[in-house]
């Protein structure tokens, strides 16, 4: 099957036609293109080469979250009140009635209890908030296991990691707003991390909350984030995501007709486009399922924040998850020497997440030097292929398997009816082996896959040549291994 | 461009029985579509009657996602059968590498050189730019009071009544062996630093450090119910194993032993609360905690 | 002691099937009520004493009152099948006039406090109950009655078969691990009427997802919502 080959998208072609029907797209093209001059660049947008593969959408999936993420936001804004003023609720929900609470966490059952369609779009923003979290990290993954992160894509990765970072912010920001009691536990245990960090602590917890915690402030200055500050980093780094993106041309699998210095796949007009919009309407259609179907974050239930009362089973959003349970599961240990303390909240609650995230900033580059690969590479790998990285990658995400699960550890022990103590000591057991057990595993089964395929191929070759055939086609892979 | 349109999924030019095969296929498609389609158009118009009628949370979501789901099936359908498919091949550009633009790119910016070899003013511009720097980030300090001695003082004070979250005062014979109350300083009940809980064992029971020893009268203990490890309230008590458990991270605390840690994160006891019995018979604090409450900070031991 | 505790076995071996079978309350109501004290001497006294003193098997009874007695016995957690056994709400052996019997008839040899209380859920304000609940009780039975993990092999139960007469005699006496709560007959009205609403809260969002909270949203989110779509991806990425 013969491929057509498009000029790439800079071409600069003068090619005159007689112009179609005088239609008003048409009329409009025209004025716009008299003025702007967009005619050219519309072109190669249209004609765009978009490589087909069903993960490649992942990020396309984030960011229509994102969009949902925004439409249901903007509407809760109307009703949300950021405020602390401390007020009696008289609303439809019995039995919080003549109950003293802040107006924030009142607007926000005013919200779910009074307000028609206020309910839904509160669901929705959250399930999305859950699900936006969990496509950027599987899309990260997929660029990581692809190996798509490698030049020219470094600066890429650098502003994907960045707006996974901005994420779980907003999404900790918004899962505090409404100062109900879990919002309000969590914000506690937030403060204490921040108060956690050696001579800085105490001045940056006093200076973000406003004062010793729960100080007053702290509702409108995380709302302020919310809604503004971290949404419009996360627009404009997404914006440039993209943009990088559109420059450098999507990576592709190896495969037929697909080398380094091409790209095949389907044009952004109309194909790619009409899919992409169907992607979005089915991710508004999940979202606006589980908001509708399933119940998430009943505030009403939690009840008002107030700083001497707490609940059992407090857990944050899943994303938050593993910092919760890497709280749970560090030991008791607290060394102090010359009148200084190293608080145990800064090892787990303040130093992992900066080394976590460190690592996923540094990972291109120290990847590069340890395999000494500096070429640009459009062809994505194949996880089996690259056995160490494979094992690394997923070592790792079961180091944080079991630092997620072990944040909701009583749950854990209560519904499997263990004790406590014999599920952490498991769970700390575990995230020291079992990372170890899944690198090991990892890493034979890539080799056994890329040896049982090697295998095949030799045969096939050898078959051929017997047969008098030709050579292996030039688009066959040849396994590599690192 | 139309010559360069994308071919046909199939190289052989389609026989006429084929394409016969193939528009009926695309009618089928396009009624299947055309009623994924419909199906939004009904639901959406029920989902305008249902929040005309007062709305409903459960049919709201799933009406709404009926009509998404619509519209999804409908475009994707669209994409996989009615458009033009296939794969084309576009080839890559180099994304740099031009030798010669990027001596000149050097040339364009060289033609500032005369303000680097100034060197009084690169120096003075940059004194100005760091002073101006630091001017504006003073305004952080605007956000805030100082942490100061707050993180080491509650309102506790000797002679204070001990009273509830609703301001009542606290008489012993209030507080059964086995109990568990939370309680505040006489009107400081809002007061998150001076939450304190409130237990009673057996008298004898507990096993105070010297010195110690009349700060729990009649086996009264009181601690601070802020946990020392990340802040949250200290709020199960198992009566019968005499511990205070934090329900965020499992740290546990021990009563009889001066609420000693001994299990989870927590590394430091929780401080406690030196109490009295007054001759009217209500609770008082003899003094406020002697250590800081709350999770640890950098200089808590100074 | 052993003299006592010798006939008293023999009592225990000698009617296993009455032990082991004269649980429900039909079964009582076809029979005339045996007397407290043969009750006590057959199922209690063995391990806590023929005055309720305490035995090396059972604790001492004397300083608890009639509440936690009937709390004890209506939840099943008393008798165990042995000494030692963990205490956990299951049927109650016995119907409820044996457990007044019983009580009655321990009453001379226990604390005359707290006594079996009476509860009024319909004088109980649900919104009271519902501060109450959340400021004393949410903490070890969790938010929405679910119950908790303690620590060693202990539990805070479920509160959703939990009935007024048993949510009451708890607060009033602490049975088990549970410590003591001094509050008003008011206001434990207000906290029984709130218990039996969390049996069924209006779940206006949809399905209530068992009551977890976030760890079970997450798990949705990831299997249902992220399963959902990587489905949707795989079907447009299909080529046809």
């Amino acid at each position: 099957m013969p491929a057509v080959t498009v000029p790439s998208d800079e071409h600069n072609e003068p090619e005159r036609r007689p112009p179609k029907q005088r239609r008003m797209p048409h009329r409009l093209g025209r004025w716009m293109d008299a003025r702007l001059g967009t005619t050219k660049f519309g072109r190669s947008a249209l004609n765009k080469v978009f490589p087909d593969h069903w993960s490649f959408i992942l990020g396309e999936v984030a960011m229509y979250c994102l969009v949902v993420l925004i439409l249901t936001g903007v509407f809760l804004t109307f009703f949300f009140d950021a405020s602390t003023e401390e007020v009696v609720y008289e609303g439809s929900y019995e039995p919080l009635r003549g109950v003293h609470m802040t107006a924030a966490y009142r607007s926000v059952v005013q919200l779910s209890w009074d307000i028609r369609a206020g309910l839904v779009m509160r669901q929705i923003h959250h399930w999305a908030a859950l699900l936006f979290a969990a496509t950027v990290v599987v899309h990260l993954c997929r660029v990581f296991f692809t190996g798509a992160f490698r030049r020219p894509r470094e600066i890429n990765w650098i502003v994907g990691v960045t707006l996974l970072v901005l994420v779980v912010a907003n999404g900790f920001t918004g899962y505090s707003l409404p100062d109900d009691l879990l919002s309000g536990t969590g914000l506690h245990i937030a403060y204490a991390v921040i108060l956690s960090i050696p001579f800085l602590g105490p001045w940056m917890a006093f200076l973000l909350f406003g004062g010793e915690f729960p100080a007053e402030e702290i509702i409108s200055r995380l709302y302020v984030m919310h809604i503004l500050l971290i949404p419009a980093s996360i627009m404009g780094l997404l914006g440039a995501h993209l943009a990088i993106l559109w420059r450098q041309k999507h990576t592709q699998f190896p495969g037929a007709r697909r080398r380094e210095n091409n790209v095949v796949g389907s044009y952004l007009w109309p194909s790619y486009a009409a899919k992409s919009l169907g992607l979005f309407f089915f991710v508004g259609a999940v979202l606006a399922a589980l908001g509708g179907l399933a119940q998430i974050n009943p505030v009403w239930l939690y009840g008002p924040f107030r700083p001497d009362i707490v609940t059992t089973a407090a857990q944050p959003d899943w994303y938050v998850g593993w910092l919760e349970g890497a709280l749970r599961l560090f030991p008791a240990w607290e060394p102090s020497a010359f009148g200084m303390t190293l608080p145990n909240a800064f090892f787990p609650g303040a130093l992992l997440p900066g080394v976590t995230f460190g690592l996923l900033y540094a990972w291109p580059f120290v990847e590069a030097r340890v395999t000494g690969d500096r070429q640009e590479h459009h062809l994505l790998d194949r996880a089996r292929d690259r056995p160490v990285r494979t094992a690394i990658g997923a070592a790792v995400l079961s180091f944080y398997l079991v630092l997620t699960l072990a944040g909701g550890q009583d749950i854990i022990a209560q519904k499997l009816n263990l004790s406590i103590s014999g599920v952490v000591w498991t769970l700390r057991g575990l995230l020291v082996v079992l990372p170890l057990g899944v690198a090991l595993l990892t890493h034979h089964v890539c080799k056994d896959l890329a040896g049982a395929e090697r295998l095949e191929h030799e045969k096939e070759e050898a078959k051929r040549l017997l047969l008098g055939g030709e050579g292996a086609g030039p688009g066959h892979h040849a396994a590599t291994t690192n | 461009m139309s010559e360069q349109q994308t071919p046909a999924p199939s190289d052989a030019p389609p026989g006429e029985p084929q394409q016969a095969a193939q528009v009926e296929r695309e009618r089928r498609a396009e009624l299947r579509i055309a009623g994924a389609f419909l199906l939004t158009a009904l639901a959406a118009t029920i989902l305008a009657v249902v929040y005309w009628r007062g709305g409903h949370p459960q049919w709201e979501g799933a009406l709404l996602a009926m009509a998404l789901a619509g519209l999804g099936y409908g475009f994707v359908s669209f994409a996989h059968h009615l458009l033009p498919g296939g794969e084309v091949e576009q080839e890559r550009s180099p994304l740099g590498g031009d030798e010669e633009a990027q001596e000149g790119i050097v040339d364009d910016i060289e033609r500032s050189a005369p303000f680097g070899r100034r060197k009084l003013l690169t120096r003075s511009l940059g004194l100005g730019a760091v002073a101006l720097a630091a001017a504006f980030s003073f305004p952080i300090r605007s956000l805030g009071p100082g942490p100061g001695k707050q993180l080491e003082r509650t309102p506790w004070r000797k002679g204070i009544k001990v009273v509830d979250h609703n301001g009542k005062a606290v008489h012993a014979d209030d507080v059964p062996v086995g109990a568990l109350l939370t309680v505040f300083p006489e009107g400081h009940t809002d007061a998150a630093d001076a939450q304190t809980v409130l237990v009673r064992v057996e008298e004898g029971q507990a096993k105070p450090r010297p010195g110690r020893e009349a700060w729990s009268p009649e086996g009264l203990l009181a601690f601070s119910k802020i946990c020392t490890h990340a802040g949250c309230p200290v709020g199960l008590y198992q009566a019968e194993t005499h511990q205070l458990l934090c329900p965020c991270h499992q740290s546990a605390f021990d009563v009889l032993k001066e609420a000693e840690p001994v299990f989870g994160p927590a590394a430091r006891a929780l401080p406690q609360l030196p109490l009295e019995i007054g001759p009217d018979g209500l609770l008082r604090a003899s003094g406020d905690f002697e250590e800081p409450v709350g999770p640890t900070y950098w200089n808590i031991g100074k | 002691m052993a003299a006592l505790a010798a006939p008293l076995l023999l009592a225990v071996v000698a009617t296993p099937a009455l032990v082991h079978h004269s649980s429900a309350e039909a079964s009582a109501r076809s029979q005339p009520v045996p007397s407290g004290r043969f009750l006590y001497l057959r199922d209690c006294g063995v391990c806590h004493g023929e005055r309720g003193e305490g035995t090396p098997l059972g604790q001492r009874l004397t300083h608890i009152g009639p509440a936690e007695v009937d709390y004890t016995l209506s939840t099943g957690r008393m008798p165990v099948d042995e000494p030692g056994a963990e205490r956990r709400r299951r049927e109650p052996r016995y119907s409820r006039a044996e457990r007044t019997a019983i009580v009655d008839f321990m009453r001379p040899f226990i604390a005359p406090t707290p006594d079996i209380p009476h509860v009024d859920v319909a004088a109980g304000d649900v919104a009271e109950g519902a501060e109450l609940y959340l400021a004393q009780c949410a903490a070890c039975h969790q938010w929405a009655g679910e119950g908790g993990a303690l620590l060693g092999d202990i539990e805070s139960p479920p509160l959703k078969d939990s009935t007024p007469v048993q949510i009451a005699e708890a607060i009033h006496s602490g049975p088990l691990n549970m410590p003591v709560f001094v509050l008003s007959d008011d206001e434990v009205n207000s906290i029984a009427a709130y218990v039996l609403y969390l049996r069924h809260p209006e779940d206006r969002g949809g399905v209530g997802l068992w009551h977890f909270g976030p760890l079970t949203e997450g798990a949705v989110a990831w299997l249902f919502g992220l399963g959902a779509v990587v489905m949707v991806c795989r079907w447009i990425g299909t080529r046809e």
